[in-house]
């Protein structure tokens, strides 16, 4: 009895360590002594989840850090930079840091990332990707896209195998500091020439125009090429270079678009994979297509590899006039879209796992049973049941006990047809051995 | 005479020797244990002065390299201030001589802090011509290479500071004891800091 009491204690207590420097972690990678970033609750949160997977992924630790004193931002950055305990293993820290005061922004990098983010890649990331952001006053946003641009990069470095080794986490100084220019709006933030639509042209001529004010940075939010609801929107929506850059370079990448019209609405959609293709609504107004982003921004979300999915929530309210271009679709929990005979072929045996693992062994993620197909071979013929943990598969000589999340999906995926498939499940602290022929 | 009368006392001497061993042991294993400290503390101080020496060394290097890196940049700059205005050579023969003296191995402090004053006073002759040039001012070019100077500047400035540390370390140890008789006896002397000039805050005379 005093034993197992003592075993609690102990596991409560690591639960709450656990819990406990992960708050800390959370306290500390923004610090904002001058009160300026002012996130909802919601923002905070999808923050902390990008930059947890900046670490994750490419083993970046990005900070900030607002101050309102009069001490110099560079030796400022320099020397905050040197008390951060980076949680990255190789040395990979970037700190932001910004003065109300001085109206001052600083992108402070670690030796590791110096051929990376250079100088003059900071300065250019600062000025054409986050101070349009500032300007507006939109400070989260400003931070926020700073850790996108952070990430594209990582990105591309990775897929080159560019990045340097594990070194000691220090930083001589390099980075970029430019005025943050706080509020101060920008009189040219929203010009550009007007663009015209015309009654003979088709969607595809609206959106090569829409193209064409990207090539040249047009940031007029009333061109004639969007819908009334999309000029309001772009009246108070931030457009940066880079933003503009950036939906250029992925739109290039997509090939093969079928136009879908129906009375007047219509939708111009690319295959489903590269997942990077997000599909143009467009609508008639006054006689002439124009080009619908107001709708697309309320309903189409991106992931972090820039995946686009559906907010479904969203779509069930804004997506209706457009649904007749979606009706080959199935989508998933997250809103990703599938071909509907695609996603039938796929489901093999029809089930999600989602990761848990037992404290102190974070490192090994087992599975957990989150979703179900109701018509899947995985409950109606192996017998699986949301919630299940999975305890152990395989049996005789390929047998896995504690299997991890990937053993679990791998062993589901490559029993050959005609093989009997053993899943060992804790269900209602019960343990539960279940069988089915895979097919 | 019986032997009776030959009453000595007969010393129970195996106390005393005993006693005597082991008074000599403790003595001997004092001074030994005393030796080897001594000898540790000497091997122990030897090598922090000699590793705080080498950091010195280390963070000498990496000012001498920015130095450099900026030195490399400024003819990319006077190439791109010459598309804009045919201005004299004698800049790019100025910057030519501090990347050739930057270079020697001699590590000398006030060689390096009159190169850094050199390349400072050449980078604002080239910025104040610039200034006259405002399509000059806006080109990329020219932006991406003011954010890069901006950036060797900052480095000169972060690693001299890192090596004023370093040397404010190493000579530390050498005054305190006993590390200054370790030092003193392996020739290891205070290094110099880099001092900010004094005449970086004076308007600097621009001949241009």
């Amino acid at each position: 009895m005093k034993k197992d009491s003592l075993l609690y204690t102990l596991i409560v207590l690591l639960l709450l360590l656990g819990g406990c420097s992960e708050q800390k972690r959370e306290q500390t990678r923004v610090v904002d002594s001058a009160n300026i970033i002012q996130n909802s609750e919601t923002e905070a949160k999808a923050y902390k989840a990008f930059n947890d997977a900046l670490l994750k992924d490419f083993d970046i630790d990005f900070r900030v850090i607002t101050y309102k004193d009069y001490e110099d931002i560079n030796l400022f950055a320099n020397k905050e930079f040197h008390k951060i305990e980076t949680q990255s293993k190789s040395g990979k820290t970037i700190l932001l840091v910004i003065n109300p005061e001085q109206d001052k922004v600083r992108l402070e990098i670690s030796m590791a990332l110096e051929p990376i983010y250079t100088d003059a890649f900071v300065s250019y990331i600062e000025n054409k990707g986050m101070l349009p952001y500032f300007r507006d006053n939109k400070i989260a946003d400003g931070i926020y896209m700073m850790s996108e641009l952070i990430r594209d990069k990582a990105t591309e470095t990775k897929a080159n195998n560019a990045f340097m080794p594990s070194m000691q986490n220090k930083s001589i100084g390099a980075g970029a500091k430019t005025d943050a220019k706080l509020g101060q709006k920008d009189e040219n933030a929203k010009s550009g020439s007007e663009i015209l639509s015309s009654v003979e042209d088709t969607p595809r001529d609206i959106l090569e125009k829409y193209f064409q004010s990207l090539r040249v940075h047009n940031k007029n939010p009333n061109l004639d090429i969007f819908t009334k609801d999309t000029q309001k929107f772009f009246q108070t929506w931030t457009v940066t270079d880079i933003n503009q850059n950036n939906e250029l370079r992925f739109a290039s990448h997509c090939q093969n678009p079928k136009y879908y019209i129906e009375n007047n609405y219509a939708v111009l959609l690319y295959p489903i994979k590269p997942r990077t293709c997000s599909p143009y609504l467009f609508k008639k107004e006054n006689g002439a297509w124009r080009l619908d982003i107001y709708t697309m921004s309320k309903t189409i979300r991106f992931n972090k590899e820039m995946m686009w999915h559906f907010d479904m929530e969203k779509k069930a309210q804004y997506l209706s006039p457009y649904e007749f271009a979606f009706s080959g679709l199935n989508y998933d929990t997250n809103g990703f879209p599938f071909y509907k005979k695609e996603k039938e072929k796929k489901l093999r045996w029809g089930f999600t796992c989602r990761g848990w693992y037992i404290p102190g062994e974070k490192e090994k993620i087992r599975c957990w049973i989150s979703w179900l197909d109701k018509n899947g071979r995985a409950r109606n013929d192996l017998g699986l049941r949301e919630y299940d943990r999975v305890m152990a598969v395989g049996y005789a000589e390929k047998r896995i006990d504690n299997p991890s999340l990937d053993d679990m999906m791998q062993y589901m995926k490559e029993t050959p047809a005609g093989e009997r498939v053993v899943v060992e499940v804790i269900r209602d602290q019960q343990l539960k051995r279940l069988n089915a022929i895979a097919k | 005479m019986s032997d009776n009368e030959f009453n000595y006392d007969v010393y129970d001497d195996k106390k005393n020797d005993s006693f005597t061993i082991s008074a000599n042991i403790i003595i001997k294993l004092i001074i030994g244990i005393v030796f080897i400290a001594i000898i540790w503390v000497a091997i122990s101080g030897y090598n922090k002065l000699v590793s705080y020496d080498e950091a010195v060394d280390e963070a000498y290097a990496q000012i001498q390299s920015n130095i450099q890196r900026k030195a490399d940049l400024l003819p990319n700059l006077v190439k791109v201030i010459n598309s804009y205005t045919k201005h004299e050579s004698q800049l790019l023969e100025n910057i030519t001589k501090i990347r050739a003296q930057n270079n020697q191995e001699s590590k000398n402090i006030h060689k390096l802090l009159q190169l850094n004053k050199t390349l400072k006073l050449t980078t604002l002759k080239l910025f104040a011509v610039a200034e006259n040039y405002p399509n000059l001012k806006s080109s990329q070019q020219y932006q991406q290479l003011l954010s890069q100077i901006e950036g060797a500047d900052n480095r000169i400035n972060i690693t001299r500071m890192q090596y004023n540390t370093a040397v404010k370390n190493f000579n530390a140890l050498t005054k305190v004891f006993p590390t200054n008789l370790i030092a003193s006896f392996a020739g290891l002397t205070k290094r110099k800091y880099f001092q900010a000039d004094s005449d970086t805050n004076k308007l600097l005379q621009l001949n241009l």
